[in-house]
Order: C-alpha cells, then structure tokens, then sequence
C-alpha cells in the first residue's frame, strides 16, 4: 500500500497535493488542463512535470478526495477528467488554512532577523 | 485516514480484475497528456522537430510517471509474493531431482505426523459429534466395559439399572441423564425386505440397549423419522422400535425413505424402524459404532434368559453392565454434580444394605461412590490401551519429521552453494538480502506446501493400516470403528506442522546462502571455488548429519526396547499347552435353562463334543482362557488365621472333568476335579500352587475345607488337588491365588460356559462337527464362535505389537533418512573436493589411502551422533518403562544394537563416496573446472 498520510515535513508532496485540489475547485478537468492551470495561476512560476502529476493525481484519487471519468475531450480524444468529491473539498480546505497559518509563521520569523 | 485507506484498498480491488484495462487506462493517460502539449507547441509556432526533441526529453518523466501510478494501482505487496511463487515454482521444476527427493523426503515425514495425529485425535481429544459435549458427564468407568455380577467396592465401574432409575429420580443436577448398554453386542437379526419378499436373510447386526432419554441427552436430531422418549421405559418389552444408524441406513437400504416402517426381527420380536440418527453420529462410545439402538425395556430380546433390570434385593447379587451419561444443568460444575450425586448415591446404598450384618461388613458393603467425570469425549474402547503409545509414537514421529527435515536442509544449503552466483548476481543488480532470502523461503514454503499435500495422500491410506492394527484384525474384520476423516483439528495441526517444517530447514540455509562476498563470487567461474561462506556452511551440514544420527539412536534404541519387550512376552510361559487348543462359548440362558438345569445342560454338552471322533480332549469352564472373564470372592480357610487388614480373597473358577490333564496343567499333589464330583458328593476343589503356598504355607492342603464367605452365595468345599499356577487373562499377570469348583456342583448360578477342546491337527476339521453337535444339543442357541488359543493371545497383545511394529517402522524410515541424509552429505563433501584428491593422486598417495579417509570421516561423524544420542535415549526410555515387560530401560542389548546398526548403515552409506572419490581419475580431477 503507498498510499501514504501527509507526512509534515513532506511539504513538497501536500503542497502538490492542495494546488490540485484548488484547481479543481471550478470544475472538472484532465490531468494536463491540471499542470497548465497551476502554471498559468502561478503566472509561470510553478511548473508540474507529469513524473509528479500523476502519481500524486491518482493517489488523491486512491484516497477518495479526487473521483474521476472518462470523457472525449475538445479534441476528440479519450481523457481522464478527475473532480472533487465531498471529502476532498473538506481536506483541500483544511489543507488551506494549515498552509496560511504556516507561512505567516514563517514570514514572521523571517521578518525579525 | 482509516476510512481513505479502506477506499483504497477498494478500487485496487477492482482494479485487481481489470489489469489490463488499467495498464490502457493510464497509457491512455499518459499519451493524452503528450499529444496536448505536442498541440499546445504547434500553436506556439515551434518547429515540429523542435516539438519532437522536446518530447522526447519528456520520455523519462512519462515514463516514471507510467511506473509510479501502475504502482499505486497494484497490490505491490500480493504482487511481488506472486511473482516470487511464480519465480520459485520455475527454480524448483529446473532441478527437478531435487525436488522430487525434498518433496519425497517431506512427503514421509509430515505425512507420518499427521497419520498418528489424526488417530490420536480420534481416540484422545475430539468431542462427541453431539450437542454441546462439554457439559456432559458421566457416572460410571467411560473405558470400562463389559458385565459383572456381585458387588463392587470403591468407585463404581459399572451400573446397574435399579442404581440408573434411582439418579434419574432422585438428582437436581441434571437436565437429562441416560443408561446404555456397555457392551455392543452383535446378532443375528432378520430384515423383512419388501421388495424381495419372501427369504429374507439373516444378517449381523451391532445392537446397543439404550434407555429412552437417550437422544435427549445427547441432544440429537433424527436424520430421518423420530426417536424415542422416557415413554418407552415404561413397560417392559412394551417398544418393539429401533433407530438406526444413518451408515447402516446407507450401506444395507441404500437411504431409502420407505425404511421407515419396516421391521426388524431379533429372536422372537418384531422391531419397527421409527427413525434414523444423523450421518456424523455414532453413539456414546468412541470406537464403538450400532447398527441399531433399540430401548432398554427390551433387554430380553437381546439377552435372553437374564434379568438385568429388576432391582437386586440387596447389595450383594446387583448385575452392573451400564455406562451412565448425563448432561449437567446450566450453572452446575461437575463438582457440584459430584458431591450431589454421591449423596444420592449414600442414601440408595443405606436403603438397600442388609441388616442383619455386622458393623465391619456395613461398612465395607457402603463404601462405594460414583466417580463422576467429564465426559466430552464419550466412553471409549480405545483410550486405556492406546492412550499411552499413541503420545509415545506422536513423540517418535515428530523425531522423523527432524531427521527429515534436516536432509532436505542439507539438500538446500548444497544447492544454495550451486546457485552462489545467481544470488551474487541478484544482488549486484539491487535485490536486496532480504529479499533474496524471501524468495528462498517460498521456494521453501512451496516444497513443504507441495510435501503437505501428497503427506495428506500418505496419511489417509496409511489412516486405513492403522485402524486395522488398531482393532486387532488379525481374524475377520476390524471391529473397531474410527472416524479418521481430517476434521479441522487435524488440518490445523498438518499447516502449522508445515510452516514450522518450513522455518526448520529453509530458514538457515537461505540465511546461509545469502551472506556472501560479492566480487570473488562473481569473479568465479559457475562451479566456483569455494567462497567463505561455504567453507563456514560445511560445520552445518555436519552438525545436521551429527544431529539426524543422533536421533535416529534414539528411535533405534526405542524400537529396540520395544521388540525386545514383545519377544519376551512371547516367551512367557502359560502353564499350559496352547497346541491345538480351540475354544468357543456357550450361553445356557437364551435356551431357558434355569437352575441345577443348566450344570446338566453343559456337561451333556461336553459328553456329545467328546463323542466327536478326532479329537485329543475336551473341557470345559466357566471362565475359559484369555476370554475376558473372571470371578473373584473372600474366602475363609480352615486353619489359616488371617493377618490384621489382610484381605481373604481367592479367584475362581468352575471346571468340568478332566480339565487339568486336557489343558496339561501339571497336578503336583493330590487329583484333579473328575467325572465324580457331582452335586451329590462333598464339593471337591482344586487350589493353584500361590493358593496353597500362601494358606497352606506348612501343611499339607489335602483334606482341607475352603469356605467361600461372600454374602450372596456361601458354600463350602474340600480341597483334593494342587495344580500349578497358570495364565488365565494375559501374559503379564501375575500369579493369585485361585480355586476350582467343579462345574457340576456350582457355588453360584452362571449360565455360560467356555468350552476347551484339543484336536490333533488343524482346528478347522472339527469346527464344522462341533457347530453342528451344539446346534443338536440346544437348537435355540446361536451359533459359537469359534476361537483358537493361539488367536487369543495375540490378541491379548495387540497394544504392544501395535507399538512395537510402528516403533520399528519409524525407526527404520529414521535410519534411512539418517543414511541418504550421510550419504548426500559425504557425496557432496567429496565432490567439492575432487581437484584436491586429483592431485593427492597424481603426487602418488594410494587410492586405498583416500577411501578411508573418507570412510573416516564419515564414521567419525557418526560415532559423534551415536555418543550423543545414546545417553538421551537411556534418558528418555525411562518414559517408556511402564510398557516394557521383562526388561528394564537399561536393556543393553538394545542399546548395542542399535548403535552397530547404525554403524553399519552409516559405513555403507559412506562407502559409496569413498569409493567414488578413490577412483577419481587424477587427469581429468585436475582439469574439473
């Protein structure tokens, strides 16, 4: 079993995690619509390679927060669409309000030194 | 989180089934992504090659991206166990001798474990295939069986049915509580079979007396039909019903519905069949299987003439034939039930003690009590004399099962030695240690799965041996019925004797095999010159051969105990001539002789088989020889005057004319009982030699009056002989004091009798003749049967053959796995060292040189194993001291036996390797790669 639970000093691995989550939040999407979203969004910053997208895309799937479906997309072609489910907006969410109070931590300690 | 991984674990699930279309699934994936981006270039304007190239860039992140979600998609961990199992399976059929020889060799060895487990299940620990058995208990002996008369001092082996009525009345202990028969006699019983009408067959059947709580107690449900109730212990002779068994059922009405309603005849009564038990259900006694249960009210359809239901008038004439079952109240514990019942008990007993007796006999007449135990188990036939040899032959088994699994580690760790590459090979390209040596331990676990199975094939036919030496079939068909089917128990104990065989020997061996020195392994050629490690395997394939002879000793040594007990018990002297010696009883009651009838019915009896021509003699007695029976009773001497607390006991017996001189037992004073002693004259006896030793210590016998003093029958009689002691019931009795009364003039009313009759050559010749004058002299009786002396007293020893011949079967299977195991071991050892032979040789040693130094070896390893097995084997036959006859535990010869033999083998077995290794040719040893 590799589905594992967030470990916190993982911060790459939730992050990834919480970013697909929001972009998911309008609606659903294929995995690629997901990296150009977060890229866009980042205003070209962060960068999703897909040796990362979707292993994580399918363990939040594994873990219930993501439900997916095959669909044609705008081209014709055979996608995957992955949407948020009931649990995965209660822990992106979650997963928020952690990442906030995180880093206006950090930033407060950054600022004194 | 629980509840994530529990989703998980669902969709792999599915996914479990559609591997492929999940293998589509995410290549689909995969190349969607791709092409989207080769779109999103084009748009952008760049150069389709420059699209290509970048791409292609992207392979390896597609790539891992492909690996990591199939993992997470796949039971990664049931994955890899399956292709470890695949893998083992593939390395174990490429070597197929050796995997045949393991399999073999695992094959015996647990195979043997679970055939006498599976029978001491049986016999020692299931339950009664009943409702609830752990809350059943019972009253009487549960291994005692048979019928006696008199009384009986202490606890009670056997009741009576006044004694049952009475605890069925009189307890508020018990919810239910039933009395059956103790013996289960078979008869010859006629089955009105409709379909062929007339002629219908007489056929044998077992029959068990039961009273009509029964199936209540036992809490049983009918297969078919109904059971009766306490309605029919009403009246005597009042239901003429039967239940049958459901085998009985299958075997003689092929489950017919319409068996219902037929009958059955038994003598002169109609038996109507209302119901059949359930298919697992035997009864009450283990080894013990009816035909048919009818109730005990009709007792005399099965033991005509006799009264074995009427309350005796005192203490002193009580017929106990009963076993006593019942099931406890809920909230009762077994030593409440206990103490409740021996009170009951107290107050049945004042009720019926004499009283015109004195304080001492009151007291002596009133010390008995009801032992009353659990019962989970039933009765049985089988626990007293098996219970013993069967934990002893459990312990020798599982020695074997060693002995075996140390050959099939020693079989492992010269093939790990062979594969030392391989695994180098493995690891060099990141297998980690562990999990090489996991997918040894399949290979092991396989093996020993693969042995499992055909073990379970070995024990079930091997199952059908053991129940024949069980029941003692050495004449007819085993009357002892065992389920020996493999119920859960059973196969519990074959997996977990299994995966400890496992663990046993193919733990070390991979832990072994894998410890290695990666460059020179790599660096050696396929044969390899020995790596460290193997140097350090070579004291473990010795300390295993050191250790199978050594336990090997053991069993040897057992073994030998054993026949050596046998064959002194074949020595033993009887007293008398048991050449042509036949015997049969006869059963005066069945004909309705009752009274001084029945002394003149059986000796006009004995006058018609003496008229028979071709016979040597004929006797008769009511006890006969090895036949189970005996009579006891206190006596008062004439001029002996006991010592205080010595108790004033004889055996007896009754005997016809010519009794002493038609056996050959030797008459050393006075005359032997005679046509003479009638009931007429002053009753004449003969005493046995610790008879007139112990009473007569200084006096000459001759003259001398015995009085027997037992309450129920006084009488009086005059001692005219001395005959010499004898074995009257097996061969390790020893000698009591015992006196005949003629059969004529009887002290007590008994109406069988055992007839003896010597014939000059084959007892089969006269068989025919002797059926033929009993069924003249008395039509209503069944037919005898017919026993040879000889027969009986192999019977009489059929625990200790049965032990001895196992003992021996096991020990020598030990012996041979020990040899191969030698044998395997030195041909390895040789092998290994071929180059250096080689060049011993062609520097000039002589080859007589080499073969005994490998011989040497090999006896030096072996007379290691026999110093140690020896002492633990005297220490361990210790436990076995009680079943020796005539030897002590200390037997020597045994204990020299078994090492020569072992010796011996073992010289043999290293012979051959010996011999290989000094014919080596020095040309081409030098040349083996």
């Amino acid at each position: 079993m590799k589905a594992k639970k967030d470990n916190p000093g993982d911060l790459l691995q939730g992050t990834l995690d919480m970013l697909i989550l929001k972009s998911l939040v309008r609606g659903q999407k294929h995995g690629y619509a997901v990296a150009e979203w977060i890229h866009l969004t980042s205003d070209d910053v962060l960068r999703v390679e897909e040796g990362a997208l979707y292993p994580a895309l399918h363990r939040l799937e594994l873990r219930g927060l993501l439900s997916s479906g095959w669909g044609a997309s705008d081209n014709n072609r055979r996608a995957k669409y992955y949407s948020l489910t009931a649990a995965g907006r209660k822990h992106l969410a979650a997963q928020s309000e952690y990442w906030s109070r995180m880093s206006a931590a950090i930033a407060r300690v950054l600022r004194t030194a | 989180m629980f509840a994530e991984w529990i989703h998980g674990l669902r969709l792999r699930l599915k996914a479990l089934f559609h591997r492929r279309q999940l293998d589509r699934d995410v290549e689909d994936e995969l190349t969607f992504h791709l092409a989207k981006r080769e779109e999103k270039y084009r748009a952008e304007g760049i150069d389709p090659e420059e699209a290509r190239y970048a791409a292609r860039r992207q392979f390896g992140n597609a790539m891992l991206a492909r690996e990591r979600s199939r993992e997470l998609w796949a039971f990664t961990a049931l994955e890899t166990i399956w292709q470890d199992v695949r893998f083992a399976a593939r390395m174990l059929a490429k070597d197929a001798g050796f995997t045949l020889i393991a399999i073999l060799t695992l094959a015996l060895g647990i195979g043997a474990n679970t055939a006498i487990f599976s029978v001491l299940d049986s016999v020692l620990l299931r339950s009664l295939p009943v409702s609830h058995p752990e809350q059943l208990v019972v009253l009487s002996d549960p291994d005692e069986h048979g019928s006696s008369f008199g009384s009986e001092g202490g606890d009670r082996s056997l009741l009576a049915y006044s004694e049952f009525e009475y605890f069925r009345d009189h307890n508020a202990v018990f919810s239910e509580i039933f009395a059956a028969d103790s013996q289960l006699p078979q008869l010859e019983v006629t089955i009105a079979n409709s379909s062929s009408g007339m002629g219908a067959q007489k056929e044998s059947v077992r029959i068990r007396l039961v009273s009509g709580d029964y199936f209540a107690t036992l809490g049983v449900i009918p297969a078919a039909g109904r059971f009766f109730t306490r309605e029919v212990d009403r009246a005597r002779g009042g239901s003429p019903i039967a239940v049958l068994s459901y085998a009985f059922w299958k075997q003689r009405f092929g489950l017919d519905p319409l068996t219902l309603g037929k009958t059955i005849q038994i003598r002169q009564t109609s038996f109507q069949i209302v119901g059949v038990t359930p298919p697992e259900f035997f009864g009450e006694t283990v080894g013990a299987f009816p035909d048919l249960w009818i109730p005990m009210m009709m007792q005399d359809s099965i033991y005509p003439g006799r009264d074995l239901l009427t309350a005796a008038k005192d203490l002193t004439n009580m017929h106990m034939w009963l076993q006593v079952m019942a099931r406890l109240k809920p909230g009762v514990t077994s030593e409440q039930a206990k103490a409740g019942i021996n009170v009951a008990f107290k107050g049945l007993l004042e009720s019926k003690v004499g009283a015109s007796i004195s304080a001492e006999e009151r007291r002596k007449d009133l010390d008995q009590r009801v032992n009353l135990q659990r019962a989970a188990g039933g009765s049985s036939v089988l626990r007293e004399h098996f219970g013993e040899p069967l934990k002893i032959l459990m312990a020798m088994v599982g020695f074997v099962l060693l002995i075996a699994c140390a050959n099939v580690a020693n079989l492992l760790l010269a093939r790990g030695a062979a594969r030392q590459r391989e695994f180098a090979m493995r690891i060099a390209i990141g297998a980690g240690r562990g999990r090489l040596i996991r997918q040894l331990l399949t290979e092991s676990l396989l093996l020993a799965g693969s042995g499992a199975a055909a073990g379970l094939l070995l024990a079930h036919w091997a199952d059908a041996l053991l129940l024949r030496m069980v029941s003692g079939a050495s004449s007819g068909p085993p009357s002892i019925h065992l389920d020996l089917q493999p119920d859960a128990r059973v196969l519990g104990f074959t997996l977990g004797v299994t995966l400890l065989t496992t663990i046993l020997f193919g733990l070390l061996p991979s832990l072994y095999s894998t410890r290695l020195d990666l460059t020179p392994v790599l660096k050696s050629t396929p044969a390899g010159t020995p790596s460290e490690a193997l140097h350090r395997r070579f004291p473990a394939g010795k300390i295993l051969a050191v250790t199978q002879v050594a336990v090997s000793i053991i069993l040897l040594v057992s073994a030998g105990l054993f026949v050596r007990s046998l064959s002194k018990l074949g020595e033993v002297k009887l007293g008398y001539n048991r050449e042509n010696l036949i015997l049969f009883r006869v059963d005066a009651a069945p004909g309705g002789y009752k009274g001084a009838a029945i002394p003149r019915f059986q000796l006009d009896l004995l006058a018609r088989i003496s008229a028979i021509p071709g016979l040597r003699g004929a006797t008769v007695s009511k006890n006969g020889l090895f036949s189970g029976s005996e009579s006891a009773d206190p006596i008062a001497v004439e001029g002996y005057t006991p010592k205080a607390g010595e108790e004033m006991h004889s055996r007896m017996d009754h005997v016809g004319p010519g009794y002493f001189s038609t056996l050959g037992i030797t008459i050393l004073m006075g005359r032997e009982i005679e046509a003479q002693d009638t009931a007429s004259s002053v009753r004449a006896a003969v005493i046995n030699q610790t008879f007139a030793s112990r009473f007569f210590p200084n006096t000459n016998p001759i003259g001398k009056r015995v009085r027997d003093t037992y309450p129920g029958n006084p009488a009086e009689m005059v001692v005219v002989g001395v005959a010499a002691d004898a074995k009257y019931n097996n061969l390790r009795e020893k000698a009591n004091p015992r006196i005949y009364a003629p059969i004529a003039n009887p002290m007590w009313e008994n109406s069988a009798a055992v007839y003896e009759v010597r014939t000059y050559a084959h007892p089969q010749a006269v068989a025919a003749a002797l059926r033929q004058v009993v069924q003249e002299a008395a039509p209503t009786l069944p037919p005898i049967e017919i026993h040879t002396m000889s027969a009986l007293i192999d019977d009489s020893v059929q625990t200790d053959r049965f032990i001895e011949q196992l003992a021996s079967a096991f020990s020598l299977l030990a012996l041979l796995l020990a040899a191969v195991g030698l044998y395997g071991l030195m041909a390895y050892t040789v092998s290994r060292r071929t180059r250096d032979i080689g060049i011993r040789l062609a520097l000039g040693a002589a080859p007589a040189n080499i073969l005994s130094g490998v011989l040497r070896e090999t006896l030096l390893l072996v007379l290691l194993g026999v110093a140690i097995g020896e002492p633990v084997a005297l220490a361990g036959a210790r436990l076995i001291k009680s079943m020796l006859f005539g030897l002590g535990p200390l037997d020597p010869i045994s204990i020299f036996s078994a090492a020569i033999l072992m010796v011996t083998i073992a010289a043999l077995a290293g012979f051959l390797p010996a011999r290989r290794a000094s014919q080596v040719d020095p040309m081409v040893a030098l040349r083996y790669e």
